[in-house]
Order: C-alpha cells, then structure tokens, then sequence
C-alpha cells in the first residue's frame, strides 16, 4: 500500500531506492550515511526527489504532476532528537496538530492520553522535564494526534538501551497493531530490526539490496551479517 | 497565549497614554525663532520681555548656524533666523527664501579670554597660553564657527598660532568649547563673551586681532506678523541692555 | 521640570519599537533563512545605519524628505503638513537609525532555531504561516524581544538624527536627549541632570525588566 520510488543526487552518492511496504513495521535498514534518513524525509515532503513517486493507499504524494506539501501529506514524523517544543507543555506539545477550534477532537485525545498511553503524569511538565524515554514516547504520541495515514521513525532506538528498548518496542507494535497504521522505521542496528519489523528493506550506498521478510534477510545472509554488524 | 493578550493590552494601553499625554498648545499665531546657540541665552531673556509685553508667544530653537541654515533650506517652520554670521543670511537672500528687505545685523560679538581658575593672572593677554601650566587651550571649530574663525584669527595676528598649535582643542560648537573650559579640561578658551556671563572664572576682553563678528538674521516666508513686532523689539531700550549685558555691540 | 521631552521620547521609542516590531519581522526571516547568493550584500545594507554617523544619516534623510523633495512634496499635498520636523518624520528617522538593532536579534535567534522544530510543525499539519506564528516566533521569543527593547532603548538615546530631522520644536519634535543638550548648553546643569536622571531611571528600570523576562524565557528553552 506504500510506493516508493526516489532519485536523488547528493553530494558524495546517489540515492536510487524503490521499494514498497505494507499495513505493518517495515524497517528501512543499513549503515549509516546510506540515504535511510533521507528516505524518511522525502516521503514526509521535508526534501524533494529529482524525480520519484511517493503513493500511500493509491493517494500520490509526489510524482511528476504532484508535489505535496509536508502539512497536506498526514504523515506522523517522530525524529531522532523528539523535536518536541520546548515552551509548551507536553500536552501543549501533544495537541499541537490539532486544530484548536476542533474541540472534540482535542477532548478525545484528552481521553486517550488519560488511559492509553502511560503519559497521563507527564501532561503539565516541560520537554526539559522529561527523561529521554519519556520524551519519545511524547514524540510518538504527539505525531500520532493528527491521525495520520503513516508513521515515520527516525532511529528510535539510538538514544535507548536495555529495559527502555523492549518497553519502546512493545509500545510501537501496539500503537501499529491498536491504529492499524503503517510504521516505517529507521534503524542501523540489527537485532532490534529483527526484533521489531515484519518487512525490512536493506540500503546500502543509496540503492536497495534487499526487500522482503525480516527473517528472509536473517536466514540468507547470517553469518555475513552478524559479523559485519 | 494569555501571556499575548496581556502584553497586547498593555502595549496598547502605553500607545493611547502618549496619545492623550499632556499636548503642547497649538502654534496659533506664535512666532517660531531660530537663534544661532552663541545668542541663545540673550534672545531667551528678551522673548520673556517681548512675550509679556505684547502678549505674543514665542517658540524658541537654538543650533549652530550651519545646521539651522540646512534645516531652513529643507522646509524646516521657521519665522525668523538669527544667525551667528553674514553668510548664511546672505544666502538664504539670494535662495528667495526670505521677505523681501528683512536682512539687519542685531549684533556684533566679542571675544574673551578666559580661564576657570579665578586666580589665574591674565594681563599678558593671549600670551598666557604660553605658560606651562596651560595645557589645554579650547576654541571653537574655526571651519563651522564664526567664533572660532575668530578667535583663530587672534592668534594668528599674536603670532601665537604655531607655538600653541599642540595644546588646542576644537569644541564642534561654541557650547562644547565652553563646556570643555568650565569643565577644567582646558585650562584656558577663547569663548563669545556672552557664553561667560555668569559663569565665574577670570576673563578679559579681547578687543583687537579679530574682524568684529557681525551677527545677522532674516525673517522668512510665511512668517506672521508677529515675528515684525519681535524685529522691532530688539531695538528697545530693554533689549539693547541685554545685549550689552551679555557682552554684545549693539547696532546703530 | 518640563516633562513634555520626556513624554516625546517615550512616545517617539515606543511607536518606533512597535513599527520595527512590524518591519523588522520580515527582513530578519529573510535573512535568516534564503539561500540568495547576495545574502552578505543584503546583511551589510540592513546593517548600514550602524556605522554611518548620526547627522549624516540625519541629513540624508533630511533631504530625502524635506519641502524640496519628492516625497516631501507628496506627503505635503496628501497630508497638508511637512513630512520633515514633524514627529512622523522622526519616527521615520528612528526606524532608519534602530533597524539594525532590532534586525540583528531577531534574526541570529531565528538562524539559531532549531529547524526541525519547524519541520515537527509541518508534519503536524501546520503551512508555513502556521507554522511561522506558532513555532517560529515563540520559539525565538527572546530574540524578538531582545530587538524590541534595543530598538525602543536606542531611540530613547538618539539624538544627532533627531535633531537634524526634527528641528528641535518645542512640544513637537524636541525629545529629551535634545532638550538635556540644551540645557547643557545654556549652562543650566541642575535641570539638564534632573532630566538625564529621570531618563537613566526610567531606561533603566525597563532594561532590568525586559532582561529579566528574558531570562526566564530562556530557561524554557527559547531562543
């Protein structure tokens, strides 16, 4: 349900990807410097392609005709470093994509937050307030406000380690699972690709060298892999 | 977003404060006066006489003669123009910016000698710069002031000008050279008599060395009536005294 | 004392501030954030009325706008009163003379944002104009403010540029700066230092409280 196509020339490679994912956790996986992170920005319009198609669920987000902006495109973006605004609350922060006039909307979130998402302590405290995990799980949930068609990750798992992983793991297979919404994320660290995806896609020096079922890539290429990484 | 509103509100507030603050009463028929800043203090005391005799107001501005003549040239709203010179009022004649006629001298000035130590001996005259003790010797811009031109002048007829040449210091205008004397800074200054009245010190008159600085002034365009009742005024009998009072020759 | 200087400096500050509030905004986005090559040109003419000395920036604009000028004449026509030795030609004036100061802020906090604090506002559904109010402009905050209160303190202290412009008119165009002058020059020092002192306090006391705003602001996090 998700093509994407893109070229571009940056200076120092050439990215030249085409792959596709579905409603599930796909992982876009390889070293770093290979185009992943810059993949995740031209899907959520923040960079143009020389030339691409961009297509969730048959709606084109970018081909020769079509160029949406990032705010037409209903792509949640969680980034590496949270981006989360500092002079407002994280509930402040959390509601931020949706419209203030919508009320209902805003009280339904409201609700959510309360039960859902273990953030319920956190609402009336600043982004400096906030311990790293505290802070993504803010992220994610801010991004996922606006209800959009997709969820794009950018190393989630950089700034976490230990118990923190598996909490984090487990909280986005249930928000993909509870929403039903299609996750694409961004890791160089393969266990937790493995532990987390349902499809990955390798890049390496900007070109897809794989696509397919996480475990295909294990099974393949094990050996090679784990010594590499 | 309550942080906006009520900076919001205050700042408007500020605005339609100063927009309803105390306003200055309008012109009307008052007479508007540009007075070179050497005259400043005389032509104050003779408007407070003028205005309470003949119940006209006047506004009075004082700058150098330079710039008021600039000002002038550009528009600026004013009724009569008492310079410090012969030049500027000559030139606003031939620009057409004056009432046909209206070019007299009100004054002539004089330069003194003077110095903020009282007890500093000074009948040796300019010659006094010479001294050790005398560091620093004040006049003004002789490139912008009349005075200064003047007082350069002396020294030049003294034969002084070289041998003190180190120790002068250039006010911008006669009110900065007179500040840097009373201040101590200069130990000594060659000032318009006028800008030492009542301020202590020792002076002596200067009476020889220097062209007398004629002092001129023109009544502009669109002036009211009033700023001719303040011409003649000058010649009375109140205000001839202070200009002597400040030093000033008087003219016939 | 005679507050009237007083009152027209605040008042001549304090529209200058908001003006250049509205002017400034822009041209420090600008700056901030295209990717023209003259950019350095561009920062060097906004930056200009730094180093040009007061009367000289005075004169121009004196002659820019005076009764022999285009403009001048213009505004006379519309208006029926002179654009120049009027308070809104010192405004005018001010805005020339405190650009930089309220530019320069306001820009280095906008280059200074993190701008994956905008790109987190577009992916959340706000356009660029959205995104500019509510992200960009809290986000810098202190920077805005910071060239608001330099601008408003800067006019406060202007003088040469005043003077040229403004003729010095009573009640008119005579600020304070202008008046305490005077007073120096007529000798009169207990009425001009009355008049700085009361100018000194009062700067003083709105500097303090402005950089003490700012101080709390930034320990949110803005910029």
């Amino acid at each position: 349900m998700i093509i994407v196509s893109a070229k571009k020339q940056l200076p120092g490679f050439s990215l030249d990807a085409t792959w596709r994912a579905g409603r599930e956790i796909t992982v876009l996986f390889g070293p770093s410097g290979s185009g992943k992170t810059m993949l995740l920005r031209l899907i959520a319009g923040l960079d143009q392609p020389d030339e691409g198609r961009v297509v969730i669920a048959g709606r084109v987000l970018f081909d020769e005709a079509t160029n949406l902006k990032p705010e037409q495109r209903r792509v949640g973006f969680v980034f590496q470093d949270y981006a989360l605004f500092p002079w407002l609350t994280v509930k402040e922060n959390i509601l931020f994509g949706i419209p203030k006039r919508d009320r209902p909307k805003r009280a339904e979130w409201m609700q959510i937050l309360e039960t859902t998402f273990q953030i319920h302590e956190l609402l009336h405290k600043h982004p400096a307030q906030l311990s790293g995990g505290e802070a993504q799980r803010v992220a994610l949930v801010r991004a996922l406000a606006p209800k959009p068609e997709l969820l794009l990750l950018d190393e989630p798992f950089s700034a976490v380690h230990g118990q923190l992983r598996a909490e984090l793991r487990s909280f986005i297979k249930d928000i993909q699972q509870q929403w039903n919404i299609p996750v694409i994320l961004v890791t160089h660290d393969l266990t937790e690709a493995h532990l987390i995806g349902d499809r990955l896609v390798r890049l390496e020096a900007g070109l897809v060298t794989y696509q397919g079922p996480v475990d295909g890539l294990v099974k393949k290429h094990s050996s090679e892999l784990l010594a590499a990484y | 977003m309550s942080h906006t509103l009520s900076i919001s509100t205050l700042l408007l507030t500020m605005v339609m404060a100063t927009w309803f603050a105390p306003a200055q009463v309008s012109a009307g028929e008052s007479v508007t006066v540009a007075v070179a800043t050497n005259f400043h203090r005389p032509m104050r005391e003779i408007v407070t006489a003028f205005e309470k005799q003949t119940g006209n107001s006047v506004r009075l501005i004082s700058g150098s003669t330079g710039k008021l003549y600039a000002q002038i040239f550009q528009g600026a709203p004013f009724h009569i123009f008492f310079a410090a010179d012969v030049k500027r009022p000559a030139l606003l004649e031939s620009e057409d910016l004056i009432k046909a006629g209206t070019l007299f001298t009100y004054a002539t000035g004089s330069l003194v000698l003077w110095s903020p130590d009282e007890t500093l001996n000074l009948d040796d005259g300019l010659a006094v710069s010479l001294n050790e003790s005398v560091q620093h010797f004040a006049v003004a811009n002789p490139k912008t002031a009349p005075y200064g031109a003047a007082a350069m002048q002396a020294l030049d007829v003294a034969g002084l000008t070289e041998k003190v040449k180190s120790k002068l210091i250039f006010g911008e205008s006669v009110a900065q050279a007179v500040m840097f004397a009373r201040s101590g800074n200069a130990q000594l200054a060659i000032l318009p008599a006028s800008s030492i009245v009542g301020a202590g010190g020792k002076s002596i008159a200067l009476s020889s060395g220097y062209q007398p600085i004629i002092q001129q002034a023109v009544v502009l365009k669109d002036a009211p009536k009033s700023a001719g009742e303040l011409v003649s005024f000058l010649s009375s009998d109140s205000a001839r005294a202070v200009l002597r009072k400040y030093g000033y020759g008087v003219p016939q | 004392m005679n507050w009237q200087p007083l009152w027209l400096s605040f008042e001549l500050a304090l529209v200058t501030m908001l003006l250049l509030l509205l002017i400034a905004t822009p041209i420090a986005y600008f700056l901030a954030f295209t990717r023209m090559r003259g950019r350095g040109l561009m920062e060097a003419v906004f930056a200009l009325p730094l180093v040009l000395p007061p009367t000289v920036l005075g004169y121009f604009v004196l002659v820019s706008i005076g009764s022999r000028s285009i403009v001048g004449q213009w505004y006379h026509e519309l208006l029926g009163t002179s654009f120049a030795f009027s308070f809104e030609g010192m405004v005018l004036a001010s805005i020339l003379y405190s650009l930089p100061f309220a530019v320069q802020p306001m820009q280095n906090a906008f280059e200074a944002l993190d701008k994956r604090l905008i790109e987190a506002s577009r992916t959340l559904g706000l356009n660029v104009w959205q995104s500019f109010f509510r992200v960009l402009l809290p986000g810098a905050r202190v920077g805005v403010i910071t060239g608001a209160v330099l601008s408003f303190a800067h006019t406060v202290g202007e003088f040469g540029v005043v003077l040229m412009v403004g003729g010095s008119i009573p009640g008119e165009t005579r600020v304070a700066s202008i008046a305490i002058y005077e007073h120096v020059e007529n000798l009169e020092y207990a009425e001009a230092n009355a008049m700085a002192l009361v100018l000194l306090a009062f700067s003083f006391i709105v500097l303090s409280v402005v950089y003490h705003y700012n101080r709390r602001l930034s320990r949110l996090g803005t910029l």
